[in-house]
């Protein structure tokens, strides 16, 4: 039995995440209606997961994340708003150490409650069995305290490019716990670094543009979204679009990567699978590694096991450090994996497979 | 309802009660940032609500308000009071919408709609170019674009819509093609890339550059309500009917000009000024508007559909009526009548305005004919024509000629004396012939006054007696007035010689014939040595008569609104039997009474009621009494004139349709009073 | 697939091409310079399909299957059977020429309303 906690100021809310559960008999609710009924509720019921809300009045979702963090850790779902400022906010939860995030239907994009329940109840289960990691909660944790933005920390990046070194592409694919994981991954690759990198991280549109000024803020790559269509080169990472998903292809002779419309066929997006095919059809295997990190699910597993097979580099995120031993797990199942490293040293495994 | 629907509203009141607190305090401190916090979480948290429920026009328009909002904290300023006037309309607009979910149990018809306008006015709060009004790229006058064959008329409002979708649409799973073909009633879709395309070498075939032009054959009402969901820049442009004229322009509005307006704005092209202020026309704009008369008489058909149906409107009003239990249904219908009528009157001005002619298109042929007519005959006469720009409807602009050539030879024939008559008359021996058109009301009047003899009246007497025409008798009780009219009847000439013009078998009768085909009256006066004045009054158009319905004997009929002089009631005693006839004194005037259900033959007996009822008319010099069981009511009906079999039979002028789907018979006056 | 080169080097559309298509057909147009484009057998075409054609500009082998497509209108689309016909090249934004002078032309039947 999963003891979840339900932690929303909107009755309706609460009302529409408890009748999603209602019918998984594996779930026992509790619901908390601010961040301090929350905390005492945790301290009391030692819930295995919790969802909590990030706008709240009193003590707001972030508030609160970080005291649970604090005083009792254990798996936090984010429940935000689809928006620029919602991202943002979502964003600096998983760095305080929440494992997941499930955005909210907005008019936008006019979700049936069955199409938020399937996701919620995946990302929830999946967090419940979930690890945390201390040593970025408590940097996150000093930080956030003390009021600082993470880009603030750190010396000015040089971004200086690279010059090419032959033609090749690294491509990423990774969900669950993926923002923390890449923020470690890039943050740890020089500007030098000669191919470019092409990431594929399951999230929501408004999501991406953020985060991928975030990494761009702190990692010496020069870290942007594909919005539409961008020229790949070295030194340089790229983040596909949110609810959509990214394909390689050549313009005049050069590669890029575009932002396509997700494709149905495929149930998460920005979709590795699609990525890494798109991939094969631009270049030779040997010219393309692969790294699947940390996510719930298989996606990316069938197609990194095709280019291994086929002459390409594979890495996978070794079980003890993935969030969620989803997709790796897949992968290394699948025979696919050329190295299986933990995250720390994913970097590392990089620099010597280019270098 | 389900529950979640309820706890949806419940939630929804309060969070609105909170944020108009909220706005209000921040309207009397707009510094007060725990105020603006608390709104905007409100805000937020009414839209997560909506989107919960599905309810996504909501949920835009909140997101929209939110970010206003959210924009005036970022920004270290107070928060301008022009902010937030449109928010408290949103916070207002989404209580209306709860009411009306609650009433209803479902989200409310027309939200989209609502939801553009008031995003369109909190985006025009904000000064910032980033939210101004997206623009459609320049690409001169897409109607230019429009095939020919989308254009053709199919009598119905027809629209075209300029559709740029955003660049990005492709990513919300929005197929513009897929969408522009569920459109209603599509008749052509034009698709070409926007100048922001790329060449093939470097494109992106996700970002769409599409500019699509939708022509269908629906109302620029609903094809705004279809369009709503375009993601994009839509231009709606309502098509006049016939010549794929753009007659008004919409962009970005959603406030309807009824149809009405449009075919108006479209006749207003004689004024270059005011087209131009108004619509983008190309600079070849032509002054006049050539219409395929075809297509001309699909609206008019229209039109008197319509008609018929704003009958049929105030039939169940006054059905509703008499049902006692439905007083509030009757009110409203006859509100609904009301308006209708009032659209419906609109819209037949309007159309018949279209085909509308002035008069100086059949006026200009005459000073040549003149002439030549005055020449042939040895006279020495001028025509001065005075209001030919006088407007009727063309077909009986077109018709009038003939009879109007027929009067002016009449004129100049038999009017004018010869020169030396006149002279010795004291006139000059130049004869004038004044031909002048005036609007009269809903008539248009033609006059061919001459200043000649005058109709001889003795003349007349004695032809008609030669003819037999008139009994002897009839003709000596005759006033001069009466009498000259004889000239109408058929078969008489009072021509002494066989002129090369009126030796032609066709007389005034067909002149007074065909004037009556087209609803109008010929009516004389004549002064002995003064002159001689014909008038044609003509309906202004042909469309539309206005009638009393009378019932006799249980049948509803018709009599022509201009022939009655009043309508009365009479104590049957004062009726007085005058030989096998009855007549009623009436103002000191004593009036032939014509029993009505006798003279259609419906019945013999008198009515047995103490009151006759009484509608006064007149016709040309004569005034006579109708006796009807029932006055009706005053209504425009469009007649329909009697054909085939019934073409020949006396004292009808037409048929209508009623209300009820009755088939009502239009009597004619001069016929039944002849 | 919706999008192949056939063997006389003709890039066919077949049957319902989605928005995914749009690429593959993209880039067959670029691998193939000269190849025209036969889309007889094409039901329905994604918006992203339809403006790749019309950056084409490659002679179309039609009419095509679906009704939505046999009436579309615009630079790119009939007369069919161009096969032969040099790739028309007329500037992008500017659609067919003869529609501007031909939209207000008087019908043979017209009546002065106005003058």
């Amino acid at each position: 039995m999963i003891k979840l906690l339900v932690v929303d100021d909107s009755a309706l809310a609460r009302k529409l995440i408890g009748q999603m559960f209602a019918t998984e008999p594996d779930f026992s609710i509790q619901f908390a209606r601010n961040g301090s009924e929350a905390l005492g509720l945790i301290a009391l019921a030692r819930p295995d997961v919790v969802t909590l809300d990030v706008h709240m009045p009193e003590m707001d979702g972030l508030a609160c994340l970080d005291r649970i963090m604090v005083e009792h850790p254990c798996p936090v779902v984010m429940v935000s708003s689809a928006t620029a400022a919602g991202a943002e906010a979502t964003l600096e939860a998983l760095r305080l150490g929440a494992v997941d995030f499930v955005t909210k239907p907005t008019g936008a994009v006019s979700l049936r409650i069955a199409d938020m329940a399937q996701p919620l109840i995946e990302k929830v289960r999946a967090a419940a069995g979930a690890r945390l990691r201390s040593s970025l909660r408590l940097r996150e944790r000093v930080r956030h305290r003390t009021g600082q933005t993470s880009g603030a920390l750190r010396a000015p990046v040089r971004k200086a490019r690279p010059a090419a070194r032959g033609e090749g592409l690294v491509l990423v694919g990774t969900s669950t716990g993926g923002p923390p994981a890449l923020e470690m991954l890039l943050t740890a690759l020089p500007a030098t670094f000669p191919w470019p990198i092409v990431i594929a991280q399951h999230m929501p549109a408004t999501f991406t543009a953020a985060f991928a000024r975030r990494l761009d803020g702190i990692s010496q790559l020069a870290v942007q979204e594909i919005r539409t269509s961008v020229a790949l080169k070295p030194g340089c990472a790229y983040i596909g679009r949110g609810d959509a998903d990214v394909v390689i292809s050549r313009r005049a002779g050069d590669l890029v990567g575009m932002a396509a419309p997700a494709q149905s066929g495929y149930p998460w997006h920005p979709s590795t699978d699609r990525m890494v095919r798109s991939a094969l059809n631009q270049l030779d295997p040997r010219q393309l590694i692969g790294v699947l990190m940390t996510g719930m699910g298989n996606d990316g597993a069938e197609a990194m096991a095709l280019i291994h097979a086929q002459g390409a580099k594979t890495i996978a995120e070794a079980e003890e450090t993935a969030v969620v031993w989803g997709m790796p797990g897949e992968l290394v199942k699948a025979g696919g994996a050329d190295y299986v490293v933990p995250l720390h040293k994913i970097a590392a495994q990089l620099r010597k497979l280019v270098g | 309802m389900n529950e979640f629907m309820e706890q949806f509203l419940l939630e929804s009141r309060e969070l609105v009660a909170q944020a108009i607190d909220d706005l209000l305090a921040l309207g009397q401190n707009p510094a007060d940032r725990d105020r603006l916090n608390g709104a905007l979480r409100a805000f937020h948290t009414l839209k997560g609500g909506a989107g919960i429920v599905d309810f996504a026009a909501m949920a835009r328009l909140l997101h929209a308000a939110e970010d206003v909002l959210a924009a005036g904290r970022s920004s270290e300023a107070s928060i301008p009071p022009d902010v937030l006037d449109p928010c408290l309309a949103c916070l207002d607009l989404t209580s209306r919408w709860l009411d009306a979910m609650q009433a209803r149990g479902e989200t409310p018809i027309g939200a989209e709609l609502d939801a553009n306008d008031m995003i369109a006015r909190l985006h025009a709060s904000r000064d910032d170019d980033e939210h101004a009004q997206a623009s459609l790229p320049e690409a001169g006058d897409w109607l230019d674009r429009l095939d020919a064959s989308a254009l053709e008329a199919i009598g119905r409002p027809r629209t075209a819509l300029r559709y740029v979708p955003d660049q990005d649409a492709f990513f919300q799973a929005h197929d513009p093609l897929a969408f522009v073909a569920a459109l209603p009633n599509v008749i052509s879709i034009d698709a070409c890339l926007t100048g922001s395309a790329a060449a093939l070498e470097i494109m992106n075939p996700f970002s769409c550059h599409l500019d699509l032009v939708v022509v269908m054959a629906a109302s620029g009402e609903d094809v705004r309500a279809a369009a709503a969901g375009a993601l994009g820049v839509t231009e709606i442009r309502e098509l006049d009917p016939p010549g794929g004229v753009a007659v008004t322009t919409v962009l970005g509005e959603h406030s309807a000009a009824p149809a009405v307006e449009a075919i108006e704005r479209s006749l207003m092209t004689t004024d270059p000024a005011s087209v131009q202020a108004d619509l983008p026309l190309p600079a070849h704009s032509p002054a006049a508007l050539r219409v395929a008369m075809s297509r001309i008489d699909t609206l008019v058909k229209l039109t008197g559909e319509l008609i018929v149906l704003k009958n049929a409107l105030g039939h169940s009003a006054r059905l509703s009526q008499n049902d006692t239990t439905s007083g509030a249904l009757a009110a409203s219908l006859r509100q609904q009548h009301a308006q209708f009528e009032r659209l419906a009157t609109e819209l037949q001005t309007a159309v018949l305005r279209i085909r509308v002619l002035p008069l100086r298109s059949v006026f200009r042929r005459f000073p040549k004919l003149v002439k030549e007519i005055s020449a042939s005959v040895g006279k020495s006469v001028r025509l001065v024509s005075e209001g030919d720009d006088t407007e009727a409807d063309a077909m009986i602009v077109e018709a009038l000629f003939e009879p109007l050539l027929h009067i002016l030879r009449n004129a100049i024939d038999h009017g004018i004396e010869d020169p030396h008559s006149r002279e010795a008359a004291g006139k000059p021996a130049m004869g004038t012939v004044v031909l002048r058109a005036r609007r009269d009301a809903d008539s248009v009047v033609v006059d061919v006054r001459d200043d000649g003899g005058g109709v001889d009246v003795a003349r007349v007497r004695a032809v008609a007696a030669e003819r037999q025409i008139a009994g002897p008798g009839v003709l000596a009780a005759m006033a001069d007035a009466e009498a000259a009219n004889l000239i109408f009847l058929p078969g008489f000439s009072t021509a002494s010689a066989i002129t090369e013009l009126s030796g032609r078998g066709v007389g005034m009768d067909t002149v007074k014939t065909n004037i009556e085909r087209l609803g109008g009256r010929v009516v004389l006066e004549t002064r002995d040595r003064v002159g001689t004045c014909i008038s044609l009054v003509l309906p202004f158009s042909l469309m539309k008569t206005a009638i009393m319905t009378v019932e006799v004997a249980g049948q509803v009929c018709g009599l022509p609104l201009d022939t009655i002089v009043e309508t009365t009631s009479v104590h049957r005693d004062r009726v007085i039997q005058i030989g096998s006839g009855h007549a009623v004194v009436l103002r000191n005037r004593t009036l032939p009474l014509i029993d009505l259900a006798h003279a259609l033959g419906f019945r013999q007996e008198r009515s047995a009621s103490t009151e006759a009822r009484i509608v006064v008319m007149s016709v040309e010099t004569q005034m006579a009494g109708l006796e009807v069981d029932r006055l009706g009511e005053r209504m425009d009906v469009m007649l329909t004139p009697m054909d085939g079999l019934l073409a020949g039979v006396r004292g009808i002028a037409g048929t209508s349709l009623l209300g009820d789907g009755r088939v009502l018979i239009v009597l004619n006056a001069e016929e039944l009073l002849g | 697939m919706t999008v192949v080169l056939n063997q006389s080097g003709a890039i066919q559309l077949i049957g319902a091409c989605s928005v995914d298509d749009a690429e593959p057909l993209l880039q067959l147009l670029l691998a193939n310079p000269i190849a025209p484009i036969d889309w007889r057998n094409c039901d329905t075409a994604h918006a992203a399909v339809i403006q790749v054609l019309l950056a084409a500009m490659r002679p179309l082998r039609g009419p095509p299957a679906g009704t939505l497509l046999k009436g579309l209108k615009g630079p790119a689309f009939g007369p069919f059977d161009r096969g032969n016909a040099s790739p028309a090249a007329p500037k992008m934004q500017q659609p067919i020429g003869a529609f501007g002078s031909e939209c207000r032309a008087v019908p043979e039947k017209a009546c002065l309303t106005r003058s």
